[in-house]
């Protein structure tokens, strides 16, 4: 798909305006052996903001995460708070940006706290001792995430929403203003999925921090993000404030299920498809993959 | 749980200390207690008791404490910098390319060349182990640039490379001394086998300072190795430049395995099996687990040279053999525990 969407989906970006935002993308193009990931990106993310990025399957939503954690370099320019972010040194950059990624065990058990302590390397020269501040520091970012009474049991033993919260500590450690987590609450259930997105808003709201994360439940998305960028095919298809975003159309178009939206004065919107089940039966019936 | 660990270090700290100091006692000449105090306390009777203390005994002990530890914190270095608990200075070629190193340093040396151009025979004690560092340098190299071109630089992969030309390398220098002098053959046979009878007292020093040294930059780097522990994407966006790190470990790891096997010879298993005891005891971070790992494995490699210069009677046993019986038992029982 070479073209953009039709005009009608580019909503005003409220409270992104692309100038203020403290990460801003200009036609940032991303490919793989002449295959396109991402075409002509602009966005900007808004400082003290959750925003959530949406889309379907192969959407490009990882490579992008990537492009603005500087894991991935890609044509076009990626700034935070004004500097591309190659100009960053690697260590520097990690003071300004946290990363969350899926989980990876590691072979070898290291406690939850040993995980958090990571956190403080940015911060730390060859020579520079760990002192009783970082451990106190560590302690606090463990008992900000609820994780307390688990600073010494082992990574590989906590459960998935634990684990996810050991590194959201690990990055609240890490002190940088950015935070970034590719799909936070996959694998997790209901519990721990409104657990960490609460956990998430409440590190917006306190302590100013800016948020950008993956998601696919569309309605965790409309509950907890102020702002959305919907992606389909490597495009921004749409972004800006949840409540604009999250326009039935646009998202059957995109994820291809029809939708409606319930949007409410005193409440979040709220999500609900009806899955084309007709068309489901024809693919099977006919033995072909829809593609 | 933080008095436990003070008392844990203690005691490995009380072991440590107390081997090299008691197997000073033990060796092929008998020397009386009363001997060793008087020659430790510089006013020893008879000056040959002095000379089999500080030249040949002292020496040695000293080496094989930094021998055992060496290899241990060699091995622990390369388990977490590849994530991979079976890691030991032998996988990665570095053995492999010191001895290629070796022969090709026996042979030359043994070559009716060497006779031509007048080589004194004192030259084969620096020529063996400098050609046993370039080969053992020479063959990470070769694991690295496998590694990246053929499979793509995963860490699985490097360890495949490490026993690829591992193979390679034992390969080519037995071809080599099959084909070349049998005397040489013999030296470098004797050399594979290991052992601590070799050393001389300015080698401890040199290997002094190649162990701490090497040591103490693995610590300084501790924090970033532990970092590699989640993973390369995780490591590199807390800052750690991932590529580099894991180079200069592996470098330091074979400049200090390289060290070693230059001179001692192929002890293997010490590398493999200290770290195992020690990342169970202490724990895996890599600061913890490298200190632990120098202390417990200069214990272990001192006494086993005890029982190496002590078993039989007249002769020693190559200490090689005793660490690899002791660590294919070890990593037998290991195996066993995990089914279980």
């Amino acid at each position: 798909m070479a073209a953009g969407y039709p005009a009608k989906y580019n909503f005003s970006m409220t409270g992104i305006m692309s100038t203020q935002a403290a990460l801003h993308l200009q036609d940032v193009t991303y490919s793989i052996n002449k295959k396109r990931i991402l075409t002509d990106i602009s966005l900007g993310f808004g400082a003290g903001l959750f925003h959530g990025v949406l889309g379907p399957n192969g959407a490009g939503k990882t490579t992008l995460l990537k492009i603005i954690t500087g894991q991935l370099q890609a044509a076009g320019e990626v700034c935070w708070q004004g500097r591309p972010l190659s100009d960053y040194a690697p260590q520097e950059l990690a003071r300004h940006v946290a990363v969350v990624n899926q989980i990876n065990d590691s072979v070898f058990s290291l406690t939850a706290k040993q995980v958090v302590t990571m956190g403080l390397l940015p911060h730390k020269n060859l020579l520079s001792r760990y002192t009783r501040s970082d451990r106190t520091q560590v302690l606090k970012a463990l008992d900000d995430v609820g994780l307390a009474d688990k600073a010494e049991q082992h990574f590989s033993a906590l459960s998935g929403g634990e684990q996810q919260r050991c590194l959201i500590a690990r990055a609240l450690v890490q002190g940088a203003p950015l935070l970034v987590l590719d799909e936070p609450v996959n694998h997790l259930d209901v519990y721990y999925q409104h657990q960490i997105l609460h956990l998430l808003h409440s590190l917006c709201q306190q302590q100013g921090k800016t948020v950008v994360v993956s998601l696919h439940d569309l309605n965790l998305a409309a509950a907890y993000c102020d702002n959305l960028v919907l992606m389909k095919d490597g495009l921004v298809a749409a972004s800006g404030a949840s409540v604009e975003v999250l326009e039935s159309t646009l998202l059957a178009d995109i994820f291809r299920v029809p939708c409606t939206v319930h949007h409410s004065a005193t409440q979040t919107a709220r999500i609900e498809f009806n899955p084309p089940f007709a068309e489901f039966q024809k693919a099977s019936t006919q033995g072909k993959h829809d593609s | 749980m933080i008095a436990n660990m003070k008392a844990k270090w203690i005691v490995l700290l009380l072991l440590a200390m107390s081997a090299p100091l008691l197997s000073l006692f033990f060796g092929a000449a008998s020397l009386s207690a009363d001997t060793i105090f008087q020659c430790v306390s510089g006013s020893c009777a008879d000056p040959i008791d002095n000379t089999i203390f500080w030249d040949i005994r002292f020496p040695r002990v000293m080496v094989g404490f930094l021998v055992g530890a060496g290899l241990s914190v060699a091995g622990a270095t390369l388990q977490n910098v590849t994530r991979n608990g079976l890691a030991d200075p032998y996988l990665f070629g570095v053995v492999a390319g010191a001895g290629l190193g070796a022969s090709v340093a026996a042979l030359l040396l043994n070559s009716p060349l060497a006779a031509k151009w007048g080589l004194p025979t004192a030259a084969f004690g620096i020529a063996l182990p400098v050609s046993a560092l370039i080969g053992a340098i020479f063959a990470v190299i070769m694991v690295q640039l496998l590694a990246r071109s053929t499979f793509g630089g995963r860490i699985e992969h490097m360890l495949l490379a490490g026993v690829a030309v591992s193979f390679m390398l034992s390969a080519l220098s037995q071809f080599l001394l099959f084909v070349g002098d049998p005397f040489a053959a013999n030296q470098v046979v004797f050399w594979l086998m290991g052992s601590l009878a070799r050393v001389e007292s300015h080698y401890a020093w040199v290997l002094f300072a190649v162990v701490a040294g090497c040591t103490a930059a693995l610590y300084l780097f501790g924090p970033r190795i532990d970092a590699l522990l989640l993973g390369d994407d995780s490591a590199r966006t807390l800052g750690v430049n991932v590529a580099h790190m894991r180079m200069l470990s592996l470098l330091i790891c074979a400049g200090l395995t390289a060290a070693i096997v230059s001179y001692c010879g192929g002890i293997g298993f010490v590398g493999l099996m200290i770290p195992h005891i020690v990342r169970r005891w202490l724990g895996v971070t890599s600061r913890t687990l490298f200190i632990g790992c120098a202390l417990l494995g200069g214990f272990f490699m001192v006494w086993v040279d005890v029982f190496a210069r002590t078993a039989l009677t007249g002769r020693e046993i190559p200490v090689g053999i005793i660490t690899s019986a002791i660590g294919s038992l070890f990593f037998l029982l290991v195996m066993r525990q995990r089914q279980a």
